[in-house]
């Protein structure tokens, strides 16, 4: 099956809604999950992964600290802070609302 | 906020880019680690997991390119590496770097002093420390007159009350005349600038005090006459101890301070009440006399507007007082009151022509100094063609590129402006003594701006044309631009050299005769040991002599000063040693014709006892009065180099032509008996003056001067015993040594002549630094083309004689147009400062003799290197 891209913009979203779920990760961890999160179905350029995380720390979304991974690597480990938390759940709602009126569009019509 | 956040840690990623750079690295190596172990463990071999891992990536340093400009300001990164690369370019050219930044730095400099001392003489507020500037409104009566359509006039103490009854919409008016006090403090005299204002005059201005108030209202309550003191003198003479109720001596009488003023600016030190205005004011004979008698004199008045009323209503009730004043003086004629904000920030139209005039030639420095550095930035640009083509070729966009350049210039003109703020400080110490007010010169912020701004739009000017036309000429990939040198470009730099030669040789030239003029004038004021001669001051008017015996007791008094044993010569004039020259010291001659046209009004002092030894005046031609002079009225006169050359052609001895009173009375000829260099600033003329064997009209005033003899030095109390012998009541106004004296007259121009020869110097050495750059500039142009030249078999001289050719036309052009320049400048400058024909030929012709000689040494050495050029060198280059 061939993998989807990201779509503009859901990037940032995906990685804070990650971090929410697992706490503490490191940026190949999380493009892991992501990939995990959607069945396979989406297909990361982890090269733009970075540059992405970069901007939501210099937001204050997240902050990253180097530690050491579960087979002894050494990693730079990513977490959410409070604002990040917030920004979660603003962007999910914002994301419903978006989905729900996109939803509208596209059923079929009542009564048709 | 979140994106604002995000800009400052970027912008702070800018300082620690190394470290940064490292983490990155440590990340992506992490990353790769965490990836081939994940592909290892799904059975990949270890080279296809390491493949895989970097595919995955999508290319390591495009990751981290896209990272770092997310990381930090990419914009401003390029800026800084420009700036950065720029600096290193100046670095690497120091001859080009030190020339641009010394020239713009001197002219940026000079002009930043000047800008200072206008801005601390004449655009201060006239009025500090007035409080609500807004209500507040100058008043002036004017008169109408053939030359200007107004021109304020004097006005009378009468005049001031019509005008502070007649105007409702002023709930106050006051009033101000600018006078001269001698104040005394425990017997130490001093000439003071003073004022003599309405009582009312602090209350009107809401002046703030330091210690003390204004005037009391009512002046026949005060139990004693009433002076206010300024901040500064308080500071001075009285050390800021408690001042108020602290007697001193104003003009002979004892006042009783009542306050000190907060410190302000300039402006007077000593306030006096109109109730004693008699202490300042002389009629006619020089006798003391009340306000209300005196007649009229120029007063400043302000007011304010009453709460409602508007500016437009005071000036409606103007008229009719205007009309009002006509009705007091009949001869005024027509007159006008005219009602205006009072402008606290701002000068009046003439102070702003002169400090015009005064900036005029610091401006004209500062713009050969940007021509210069025009020049060379010009040069440099078209010597870069091969760099710029080299650039656009590896991708550089073209605006880059300009504004590289653009950021050079910047550079340069930032070097130039803290070069300037460093030298114009001790420029300003060097003008301080020179400057009227004695106030502190500070440099202002304001003009260290206006300046930098200038020089910076100079740089942008001319670093931004090149760059253009340079670099848009270059073309990518195409052949390299041509090496020969750009008509247009050379034509251009022809012209700015022609330019500078012209400033140069005209202000050489005019500053070369300001110099003799000044020769001329210090040797006037060349005086033997002043601070040995004793000056003493004398007023007889309030003993109400009869003339006879006051001329009388004069007399004795220079007898009885001949006695004093050290004193070696003794003279006695009716010139005072401060205040105006008194209308008795001046006389209307008739020197060629007995016509009105042929009449002039000129000082004539009359001297006594050994002039030429006390005074210091050295007689030309001819002898000084005898005895016999001295009886009756004058019949025989000296007169100065200044008046025998302006009125008898330079031979004056001998010569015969009538004299009279100022006003006319006792006209009778006189005859030329001898000529004296100058009467110098002693006797206060530099122009045409006069000396009498005696008296003309009585003159209660008479200034005693004693040359003590050599070795013996003679003192003030001395003096003053010798005084009380002759006559106790006699009252010495004043005692002071001529050193002391010559030291209060304002050297005449001195400044700016000093200002004007130092900067036809900075000129000359400006332009010879443009026409060297011009000429290295062709040379190197022309390196080729004289190469073939020489490999032709053009002779070494030949070649000095191309090179010298190109030389002489803006040089010859420039003395041309300088001599007019300085010729023009000169009859302009005749009616305002010294007596001298337009241009001294001798001034000129030395000026462009030395610009010639400083243009051909200049010339020599671009001219020497053409010549040593090698042809085989040059013809295996390329």
């Amino acid at each position: 099956m061939p993998k989807t891209d990201v779509w503009q913009g859901t990037l940032a979203l995906m990685i804070l809604k990650t971090l929410e779920t697992v706490g503490l990760l490191h940026g190949y961890g999380i493009a892991r999950r992501i990939e995990q999160t959607s069945g396979n179905r989406l297909g990361i350029n982890y090269g733009t992964l970075y540059p992405a995380l970069l901007k939501l720390e210099q937001e204050g979304y997240v902050t990253s600290a180097w530690g050491t991974s579960e087979n002894g690597r050494r990693a730079k480990y990513y977490r959410l802070t409070l604002a990040g938390r917030r920004q979660v759940a603003r962007e999910s709602r914002a994301w419903d609302e978006t989905t729900a009126i996109l939803a509208r569009f596209l059923a079929p019509r009542e009564g048709s | 906020m979140r994106r604002l956040r995000a800009a400052l840690v970027r912008l702070a990623a800018l300082t620690r880019r190394r470290r940064l750079d490292q983490d990155l690295d440590d990340e992506i190596e992490s990353h790769f680690q965490l990836h081939i172990d994940d592909n290892l463990r799904a059975g990949m071999a270890p080279d296809e997991a390491r493949r895989g891992a970097i595919l995955a990536l999508g290319g390591v340093e495009g990751t981290k390119e896209r990272y770092r400009e997310r990381r930090g300001l990419p914009a401003l990164e390029a800026f800084a590496a420009d700036v950065h690369s720029a600096a290193r370019s100046l670095r690497s050219a120091p001859g080009f770097t030190t020339g641009v930044v010394l020239m713009l730095g001197a002219g940026m400099a000079a002009t930043v002093a000047a800008f200072s001392v206008v801005n601390a003489t004449v655009f201060r507020p006239t009025l500090p420390g007035a409080s609500d500037p807004e209500t507040l409104v100058s008043v002036g009566v004017f008169k109408q007159t053939a030359d200007s359509p107004y021109s304020r006039i004097d006005s009378t103490y009468d005049d001031f009350r019509a005008l502070q009854n007649g105007m409702p919409a002023l709930s106050s008016l006051s009033a101000y005349s600018h006078i001269r006090v001698a104040v005394s403090i425990d017997g130490v005299p001093l000439a003071l600038n003073g004022a003599l204002v309405s009582d009312n005059y602090f209350d009107v201005l809401g002046t703030a005090f330091t210690t003390g108030r204004g005037f009391s209202e009512d002046a026949s309550s005060r139990g004693r006459s009433q002076v206010v003191i300024s901040d500064r003198f308080w500071q001075r003479h009285l050390g800021g101890a408690s001042a108020v109720g602290v007697e001193i001596f104003v003009n002979g009488a004892s006042m009783l301070v009542v306050g000190v003023t907060a410190a302000a600016g300039r402006g007077p030190d000593v306030w006096i009440p109109f109730d004693v205005a008699h202490l300042a004011l002389r009629d006619a004979d020089g006798r003391p006399i009340s306000l209300k008698a005196a007649p009229a004199r120029y007063f400043t008045y302000q007011g304010r507007l009453a709460s409602g009323a508007t500016i437009e209503l005071a000036r409606a009730q103007a008229s009719s007082v205007a009309r009002a004043i006509e009705s007091i003086n009949p001869s005024a004629g027509r007159v006008s009151v005219g009602v205006d904000p009072l402008r606290t920030g701002r000068s009046a139209g003439g102070t702003a022509m002169e400090a015009l005039s005064f900036l005029s030639v610091p401006l004209i420095v500062l713009a050969i100094a940007c021509l210069n550095a025009a020049s060379l930035l010009l040069a440099r640009s078209t010597r870069r063609g091969r760099e710029w083509a080299l650039r656009l070729a590896l991708g550089s966009p073209r605006h880059r590129l300009v504004r590289y350049v653009l950021i050079e210039s910047v550079l340069l003109a930032v070097g130039a402006s803290a070069l300037a703020l460093l030298l114009s400080t001790p420029i300003l110490k060097i003008v301080q003594p020179y400057l009227p007010s004695s106030d502190l010169v500070v440099l202002d912020l304001r003009v260290v701006l206006f300046t930098a701004i200038a020089t910076l739009l100079t740089a942008l000017a001319f670093g931004l044309g090149p760059a253009v036309r340079a670099v848009s000429r270059v073309s990518t990939g195409g052949p390299t631009p041509s090496r020969l040198s750009n008509p247009s470009l050379s034509r251009t730099r022809l012209a700015l050299v022609t330019v500078q030669v012209t400033m140069s040789l005209a202000l050489l030239a005019v500053g070369w005769q300001f110099v003799n003029a000044v020769r001329a004038s210090n040797a006037a004021i060349d005086f033997r040991d002043p601070e040995r001669v004793l000056v003493a001051s004398f007023d007889l008017d309030p003993l109400g002599l009869p003339a006879p015996a006051a001329e009388d007791l004069y007399r004795r008094l220079l007898e009885r000063a001949l006695l004093l044993p050290a004193v070696g010569a003794a003279a006695l004039t009716n010139v005072p040693i401060d205040g105006a020259i008194p209308l008795q010291a001046l006389v209307r001659v008739w020197p060629q014709d007995s016509s009105t046209a042929g009449e002039r009004t000129i000082l004539a002092a009359h001297v006594e006892g050994n002039a030429a030894d006390a005074l210091d005046l050295r007689l030309e031609d001819g002898r000084w009065f005898q005895p016999e002079d001295r009886t009756g009225i004058p019949r025989s006169v000296v007169v100065n180099r200044a008046m025998a050359d302006r009125e008898f052609g330079g031979v004056a001895l001998g010569r015969t032509f009538e004299m009279a009173t100022f006003d006319g009375r006792t006209r009778h000829p006189v005859t030329v008996i001898g000529v004296v260099a100058s009467l110098g600033r002693t006797l206060r003329s530099a122009g045409p003056a006069m000396l009498l064997p005696s008296p003309l009209s009585y003159a209660p005033m008479r200034t005693l001067w004693l040359r003590p003899r050599s070795g013996r030095s003679v003192d003030a109390a001395a003096l003053r015993e010798a005084v009380r012998d002759i006559d106790p009541r006699l009252p010495i106004d004043r005692v002071t040594t001529a050193k002391e004296l010559l030291a209060i007259y304002e050297p005449d121009h001195l400044g700016a002549i000093t200002a004007v020869v130092t900067l036809g110097i900075v000129a000359l050495l400006l332009s010879a630094a443009g026409l060297y750059g011009l000429l290295s500039y062709l040379v190197s142009m022309r390196t080729k083309e004289i190469g073939i030249r020489a490999a032709l078999g053009a002779e070494p001289s030949a070649v000095m004689r191309l090179i010298v050719r190109q030389a002489a036309t803006p040089v010859g052009i420039g003395l041309a147009c300088g001599a007019g320049v300085a010729i023009t400048t000169g009859i302009i400058l005749r009616s305002l400062i010294y007596d001298t024909a337009p241009i001294d030929p001798v001034a000129l012709a030395g000026a462009s003799v030395v610009l010639v000689l400083v243009m051909g040494a200049a010339a020599a050495t671009p001219a020497r290197r053409a010549s040593r050029i090698d042809p085989m060198i040059v013809l295996r280059e390329d």
